[in-house]
C-alpha cells in the first residue's frame, strides 16, 4: 500500500509538473512566436525589388514582349522605362545562368507575348561556378514569382522569407524604417533609380582615387566550369530557339580599371564560346560595351556597376538593338 | 529533419506533448509514439532507407536472442560473425564499396590490363555509420555476456531508431539505452528545462557559430592557391571551430532533447580544444565513438597480443587509421587518423627516470596549460587540414602555403564582427567548464526573470545572427 501511494503521488507530481511546464513555455515562446510574426510581416511589406517585379509581371504580364535575366551587372543595367517593347528584368545580384533558365522556364507560360530573352555574357561569367552564396534567393524566388530554384521539394517554410536571411533582412528593415541616407525609389519595373551609392560615391568620382582604388575582378582561369558552363548555357540558347525566341547575349560596360585588369585567356575563351554559338544559332544578337567609351566614370557605382544614369545610356542602346531587330 | 529545420521546430513539440500526454504509466504506448515519430524523422531524408533500417534492428534483435538461447560456443560465434558480416557489409556496401574498388584498380593496375570495376552509384543512408555501431555493439555485448538480450523487439527497435540521436550520435551503448525504454519515464521539470537550455546551446553552436564561421573556411578552402599564409591558417582553425560546433551542437541538441522525453545520453564532447595533449583530445572529442573503437577494436588487440609498447601502438595505429576511416571513404579521412596516432604513440613513449617509469603525457601534465593547450591544438588543427581538404594535393598545398608564410590575396575576416562569435564561445564554455554547458550555470545563479532576458538575447541572437543554413558536417558519416 505505502509503494501504491508513492507511485500515485509520483504520478500526480508529474502530472502537474507537466501542465505547469507547458504553461511556462507558452509564456516563454508566445512573445517569440509573436515578434517572428511581425518580422516575417514587416519584410513582405517592404517594397523592394522583386516585390515590384512581381506586381509588374501581375498586372502586365500578358504583354511583357522581353524578359532580361542576369546578375548584379545586368539589374542596374537594364531599366525598362527607357525600352520600346514591354521589358521586365529579372536580374538580380549574383544570379548565374543556371537561376536564369530556372526562373524562365518557371515563368515563360506567364508571358503569352514574349518574343525575346536577354542573357548576360560578362567578363568572367563562364568560368564562375553556378554555385550562389545567395541562397535566400531561392525563398525570395519562391514567395515572389512561385518558381522554385531551391532544386528539391519545398516545404512551408521556404516560403518563409525572414528567416532565409535574417542578417539581410535585419538590414533592408533598419534602412527603411531607421537610417537609409538614400533610400531606393523603385519606378514600376521594379528598378531602383536611387541607386548611386557605391565605391566611386565615396570617393567623390576623384578620378586619381579611383585609379588607386584595389579591383575586385576573378582573374583566376578555371577550364572545367568553362566547358560545363558553356554546355550549360548553349542548352538554354537551344531551349529559347525552341521556343522561338530571339536571344539577346549583353556583355553590359565596365570602367577602364577593371576592363584592364580582366585575364586575357579568360576572355578570350569567352568570346570564342559566344562566337561559336552565333556560327550556330541565327538568332542570337550581341551587346557588348564593355570598352564603349560611351560610359564614362560618372556613369559608374563602381568598376563594374552602372548607376541609373549609366543604366540609361546602357538600356538606350539596347533599345536599339531592340528596334534594329523589329522587336 | 534538421535539428536546425523550421519541421524540426513543429515536429518537435507536437510529439512531446503527444507524448506526455499518453500518460506516464503507459510505457508501451509511449514507445509505439517513439518509435512512430523516429522512422517519420528518418523517413523524411528518404523513405527508401527506412527498410535498412528495420532490417538492421531486426537481425541484431534476432542475433542477440540467437546468441543468448545458444548453448555451444560455436552457435553464438556464428551468431555473432552473422550480425558483424551483416553491419559491416551494409557499411562497406553504401559507403566504402566505391573507395575499396578503386583503391584495388589502382593498385592492381586492372584498367591498365583491359579490366575495369562497376562503380557503384548509391547515395550513403543518413545516419548510417552511427546506428551500424550502436545496434553491431549490442550483438557484442550479448556475446560477451555484459548484457541480456532482449526479448522485447518494440523497445529494441526503438534503441536503435531514437531520433534524437539517430543520425548523428551520441553512439549509445545498449547497456546504457536499452533499459530506459523499459522503465517508467516522470516528466522531472528540473531535468526537462536543462533539456530546452541545452538545445539552445547546441542551437547557438551550430547556427551561429559554425554556420557563420562555414562562410569564411569555404571561401578560403575554394581556392587555397589564391590566398596567403596567414588566410590558410586562420580558415583552418576556423575549421576546427566549424567542425567542433556543428558535432558537438548537434550532440548537445539530441542530449537536451532526449531529457525532454526523460531519457539521458551520453556525453559526447567535453571542451576538446582545452586538452593537453592529442591523446586527452581523444578523450574530449566525440567521446562515444572513442570508448567505441576502445572497446571493440583497441582493446581485443592488445588483449590477443603481448602488451608491449610497440603491440601497443600497432593497436593505436590500426584503431585511429579505423577511426579516420570512419569518417569517410577517402585517404585523406585516414591519415587524419593516422596522423594523430604519430603523436598519440610518441606522447605514450616509456622513460624511465631513477627506476621509475613515465611517459610523455606525464611530462606535458607538468607545463603550464596555455603552452599544452597551444601544442595540442596545433596538431589537431593540422590534421583538421586533412580532414577538409578533398586530396592530398591540396592539404598538401594548404599546408606549404601556411609553413612558407606565402603571399597572395589581403587577409580579411570575411565574415566581419561575426568572427566574434568564436572568443564568445569560448569564454562561456571555459567560464562555466565544470557544467554540461553554460546555461545550465544559470539556474542556480540568476533568478527567473533574470535568466528569461539572457534566454531572450539568445534567441535573438539565435534569429538574427544565424547563418546560411548547412546540414551538419557528420551527417554524411
Amino acid at each position: 500500500m505505502p509503494d501504491q501511494k508513492k507511485n500515485l503521488s509520483i504520478s500526480n507530481s508529474s502530472k502537474n509538473n507537466w501542465r505547469k511546464f507547458l504553461l511556462i513555455a507558452v509564456m516563454f515562446f508566445t512573445p517569440v512566436i509573436i515578434i517572428y510574426g511581425f518580422l516575417e510581416y514587416s519584410v513582405r511589406s517592404l517594397p523592394t525589388h522583386f516585390s515590384l517585379i512581381k506586381k509588374y509581371m501581375e498586372e502586365e504580364g500578358e504583354d511583357i514582349e522581353i524578359a532580361v535575366f542576369g546578375s548584379s551587372q545586368v539589374q542596374h543595367a537594364v531599366n525598362p522605362e527607357y525600352l520600346s517593347p514591354n521589358t521586365i528584368n529579372l536580374s538580380s545580384a549574383g544570379q548565374h545562368h543556371n537561376t536564369d533558365f530556372t526562373l524562365l522556364e518557371g515563368l515563360i507560360d506567364r508571358f503569352p507575348n514574349l518574343k525575346g530573352i536577354v542573357f548576360e555574357a560578362s567578363y568572367g561569367h563562364f568560368e564562375i561556378p553556378h554555385n550562389s552564396k545567395y541562397y535566400w534567393k531561392h525563398s525570395v524566388f519562391l514567395h515572389y514569382y512561385g518558381v522554385n530554384t531551391f532544386h528539391r521539394k519545398t516545404y512551408p517554410q521556404d516560403r518563409l522569407l525572414f528567416i532565409s536571411h535574417p542578417g539581410k533582412f535585419s538590414e533592408a528593415l533598419t534602412n527603411h524604417f531607421l537610417r537609409d541616407s538614400l533610400p531606393d525609389v523603385y519606378n514600376k519595373f521594379g528598378f531602383d533609380k536611387n541607386q548611386y551609392h557605391g565605391r566611386y560615391r565615396k570617393l567623390q568620382y576623384d578620378t586619381l582615387a579611383v585609379k588607386k582604388a584595389a579591383v575586385k575582378i576573378n582573374t583566376r582561369p578555371d577550364t572545367q566550369v568553362l566547358a560545363y558552363n558553356a554546355s550549360y548555357f548553349e542548352d538554354m540558347i537551344a531551349y529559347c530557339t525552341a521556343q522561338g525566341l530571339e536571344i539577346f547575349i549583353i556583355s553590359p560596360p565596365t570602367y577602364k580599371t577593371y576592363t584592364a585588369a580582366r585575364n586575357p585567356d579568360i576572355l578570350e575563351r569567352r568570346d570564342s564560346v559566344l562566337h561559336a554559338l552565333k556560327e550556330k544559332y541565327e538568332s542570337i544578337h550581341f551587346l557588348n560595351t564593355e570598352k564603349d567609351s560611351d560610359f564614362r566614370l560618372l556613369h559608374f557605382r563602381n568598376e563594374n556597376h552602372l548607376n541609373p544614369d549609366g543604366a540609361e545610356v546602357f538600356s538606350k542602346k539596347l533599345d536599339s538593338l531592340f528596334l534594329h531587330n523589329e522587336m | 529533419m534538421l535539428f536546425n529545420s523550421f519541421s524540426f521546430g513543429l515536429f518537435l513539440p507536437v510529439v512531446l506533448i503527444l507524448y506526455w500526454a499518453i500518460g506516464f504509466k503507459r510505457i508501451r504506448w509511449q514507445n509505439t509514439l517513439l518509435l512512430i515519430a523516429s522512422y517519420y524523422f528518418y523517413g523524411l531524408w528518404d523513405w527508401r532507407f527506412l527498410g535498412l533500417i528495420v532490417a538492421s534492428s531486426l537481425v541484431d534483435y534476432l542475433v542477440g536472442i540467437g546468441i543468448g538461447r545458444s548453448k555451444k560456443l560455436n552457435k553464438k560465434k556464428a551468431f555473432l560473425f552473422f550480425s558483424i558480416v551483416w553491419n559491416l557489409g551494409v557499411l562497406f556496401l553504401f559507403k566504402y564499396y566505391n573507395f575499396f574498388a578503386e583503391g584495388f584498380a589502382n593498385l592492381f593496375h586492372i584498367s591498365a590490363q583491359g579490366y575495369t570495376y562497376q562503380s557503384l552509384n548509391i547515395i550513403l543512408p543518413v545516419g548510417l555509420s552511427f546506428y551500424t555501431f550502436q545496434t553491431m555493439s549490442y550483438s557484442i555485448d550479448v556475446y560477451r555476456k555484459r548484457i541480456e538480450p532482449t526479448r522485447d523487439a518494440l523497445n529494441f527497435f526503438c534503441f536503435v531508431s531514437f531520433f534524437p540521436q539517430l543520425v548523428a550520435g551520441p553512439i549509445e551503448r545498449a547497456r546504457s539505452l536499452l533499459p530506459q525504454f523499459s522503465i517508467e519515464r516522470k516528466f522531472d521539470m528540473a531535468s526537462v528545462k536543462d533539456g530546452l537550455r541545452q538545445i539552445m546551446w547546441g542551437l547557438f553552436k551550430k547556427i551561429v557559430v559554425a554556420d557563420n564561421v562555414a562562410l569564411a573556411v569555404n571561401a578560403y578552402y575554394a581556392e587555397p592557391s589564391e590566398h596567403q599564409g596567414l588566410s590558410l591558417l586562420y580558415a583552418s582553425i576556423l575549421f576546427f571551430f566549424q567542425i567542433y560546433c556543428d558535432f558537438s551542437g548537434y550532440s548537445d541538441i539530441a542530449i537536451g532533447t532526449a531529457k525532454l522525453f526523460g531519457f539521458k545520453l551520453s556525453k559526447n564532447f567535453n571542451i576538446p580544444y582545452l586538452s593537453r595533449s592529442v591523446s586527452e583530445f581523444w578523450q574530449r572529442w566525440h567521446i562515444t565513438l572513442t570508448k567505441w573503437f576502445t572497446d571493440y577494436v583497441y582493446a581485443p588487440f592488445i588483449r590477443s597480443w603481448k602488451r608491449s609498447y610497440f603491440s601497443r601502438t600497432v593497436a593505436l595505429f590500426i584503431t585511429m587509421a579505423f577511426i579516420g576511416l570512419w569518417h569517410g571513404a577517402n585517404w585523406t579521412f585516414v591519415f587524419f587518423g593516422v596522423f594523430q596516432a604519430i603523436f598519440m604513440s610518441l606522447e605514450r613513449v616509456p622513460i624511465t627516470i631513477k627506476g621509475r617509469s613515465y611517459n610523455f603525457n606525464y611530462f606535458l601534465t607538468k607545463i603550464p596549460l596555455p603552452l599544452t593547450v597551444v601544442y595540442s591544438f596545433a596538431l589537431i588543427v593540422t590534421s583538421c587540414i586533412f580532414f577538409r581538404a578533398e586530396t592530398f594535393a591540396m592539404a598538401e598545398t594548404i599546408l606549404s602555403r601556411i609553413f612558407s608564410w606565402s603571399d597572395g590575396r589581403p587577409f580579411t575576416y570575411e565574415i566581419g564582427y561575426r568572427i566574434l562569435f568564436v572568443p564568445l564561445l569560448v569564454l562561456l564554455e571555459v567560464f562555466t567548464r565544470k557544467k554540461n554547458h553554460p546555461f545550465e550555470y544559470l539556474e542556480k545563479r540568476f533568478n527567473r526573470p533574470t535568466r528569461w532576458i539572457i534566454y531572450y538575447i539568445f534567441v535573438f541572437i539565435l534569429i538574427r545572427y544565424a547563418g546560411p543554413k548547412e546540414e551538419f558536417i557528420y551527417f554524411q558519416f
